[in-house]
């Protein structure tokens, strides 16, 4: 059988994804860790959906009751030394958490 | 293998394990190793949710207590042998810790430690700012002090030690309910009865919570009050890059810290003396920051330039489960039988959780007090016995 990859940058078939699942990774979040899928450079750009639509067919069920795991920051890779010349910004939500805090031992 | 039982949780059980992370995984196998049966472990979401699957990796013996040190040294050798145990490679890799410091004011605590250290047998050494080139050859030592190294020191892939615990517990027998959560917790008399899960109740004499940053809130339900707060950590990893760091990097001046990957990326963290301490988790928010990235950025291409050109690929955040001395908390309370707690590991709760684990398992199955779970133990903040460890990073 011709190998067919699911994922590109970390070269995954379909069938060690299977096997995956098979050996009780049932969930995106598992797939994920343990074959590698979505974990390289696109960052699931080219193969979060096509995982999905596979496990969805793996497990006879609907793609949309497939949950997707998260997409995080940043949206294209970035180099350190472009980062490192960014102007430092502030933690974000501090203003929300300092109204959230309401702990007796600093008497706030 | 690790089967996932999907119907309702069983009507009794010998001990209900809360928290899918390495803890309650660990602590799971340990029983089931010494011969307990019926144990039941509850996971709200996927194993390694919590804590374990956001951490470093990170395990070390350079620790400033003395349980600290025992704990972490008895640790490695268990990773040393943990692949071939719980059958799953656990991409453990000795590549050593190299902590560095630019504070002329740390050098007296680091070289007692070291000694200390020795003293238990952790083959760590001092070094000289220049010495430290011939563990890391691009490193730019001009502000460094001077630094600790311990070859036997290294990194492990949090979620293979997750599966491989859970896979080998499975094995003998411990049920592992994902997607479970424990909504309540039937006690009285001095004593656990019984958990209320959102798949059903389970009549229990045992219980013992494993539930990292959410343990506080567990306590709270047994009329138990913890001291730990919890605060946000950041992480990030690289593009991969072919294999050139060989140890874990990490300041304790900064806070950085920064490996290398079996699959060739860069795994690192900063800590951020503004974030804020939480105790309810309805105030925790694990969103990722551009502060983070930014401020990881400059100390990484400080520390080692030949990152510039590397590419910062995803960040993501967890929590730390923080006790005011920096070490867990083990063990029982008096007045309430049945409840255990491995919990508080201070953003070290990966490398401590095997022996920790393990000790603990000896103690609630034979009975015989442990000298190190006791001097951890939740009543040691009543006795002010309590000697803070110096080292903590992240
Ligand atoms: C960014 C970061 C980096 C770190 N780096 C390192 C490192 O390099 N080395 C190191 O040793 N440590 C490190 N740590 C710390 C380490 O991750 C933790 O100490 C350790 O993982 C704690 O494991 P645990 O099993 O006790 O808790 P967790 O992994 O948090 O597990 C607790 C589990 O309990 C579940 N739970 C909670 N409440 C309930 C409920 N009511 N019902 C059912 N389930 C529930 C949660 O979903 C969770 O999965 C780091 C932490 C962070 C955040």
């Amino acid at each position: 059988m011709s190998k067919r990859i699911l994922c590109r940058c970390e070269d995954v078939t379909i069938e060690e994804f299977g096997k995956a699942y098979r050996d009780g990774f049932a969930e995106m979040e598992a797939l994920k860790r343990f074959t590698g899928v979505g974990t390289g450079f696109c960052q699931g750009k080219g193969c979060l959906c096509e995982s999905a639509l596979e496990l969805a067919r793996l497990r006879g069920i609907d793609p949309a009751q497939i949950p997707l795991t998260n997409i995080r920051p940043p949206i294209e890779p970035l180099t350190f030394e472009e980062l490192a010349s960014l102007d430092l910004p502030p933690l974000m939500g501090e203003m929300e958490t300092a109204l959230l805090r309401k702990d007796p031992e600093v008497g706030s | 293998m690790i089967p996932l039982p999907e119907g309702p949780v069983p009507a009794t059980a010998d001990a209900v394990i809360v928290g899918g992370g390495i803890n309650g995984l660990a602590i799971a196998y340990e029983l089931a190793r010494r011969g307990m049966k019926h144990l039941v472990v509850l996971e709200r979401d996927y194993l390694g949710s919590g804590s374990t699957g956001r951490c470093g990796g990170g395990i070390r013996q350079q620790w400033t207590t003395e349980e600290n040190i025992r704990l972490a040294q008895e640790s490695v050798a268990a990773f040393e042998r943990l692949a071939g145990e719980l059958g799953l490679q656990t991409f453990f890799r000795q590549g050593g810790y190299l902590m560095v410091t630019e504070d002329e004011s740390h050098l007296d605590s680091m070289r007692k430690a070291v000694a200390l250290q020795n003293s238990c047998q952790v083959p760590s050494r001092f070094l000289e700012p220049r010495e430290c080139l011939e563990i890391v050859p691009q490193l730019d030592i001009s502000r460094l002090k001077g630094a600790s190294f311990c070859q036997k020191d290294g990194t492990a892939y949090p979620f293979s030690v997750v599966w491989g615990y859970a896979k080998a517990s499975a094995r003998r027998g411990v049920q592992i309910f994902i997607r479970t959560r424990l909504l309540e917790v039937r006690h009285g008399d001095g004593r656990i009865t019984g958990v209320v899960t959102d798949r059903g109740e389970i009549a229990t004499p045992l219980l013992i919570n494993c539930a990292g940053p959410w343990s506080r809130s567990l306590a709270a339900m047994v009329g138990v009050q913890l001291p730990n707060r919890q605060e946000r950590h950041e992480i990030m990893v690289s593009e991969s890059c072919k294999p050139f760091l060989d140890p874990m990097v990490i300041s304790i001046s900064d806070g950085i810290y920064f490996s290398q990957s079996m699959r060739g990326e860069i795994v690192g963290g900063i800590g951020d003396p503004q974030e804020p301490h939480w105790d309810r988790p309805d105030q925790f928010d694990t969103r990722s920051q551009l502060r983070f990235a930014v401020r990881f950025a400059r100390a990484l291409t400080a520390y080692w330039p030949p990152a510039r050109q590397l590419r910062l690929m995803r960040q993501w955040a967890g929590m730390y489960d923080v006790t005011p001395d920096h070490r867990p908390i083990l063990g029982g309370v008096p007045g309430l039988e049945g409840y255990q707690m491995a919990c508080g590991y201070s953003g070290h709760g990966f490398m401590l959780a095997p022996m920790a684990a393990s000790r603990l398992a000896k103690q609630i199955t034979t009975g015989e007090p442990d000298k190190i779970i006791d001097s951890l133990s939740l009543a040691r903040f009543a006795r002010g016995d309590i000697e803070a460890d110096a080292f903590v990073v992240g």
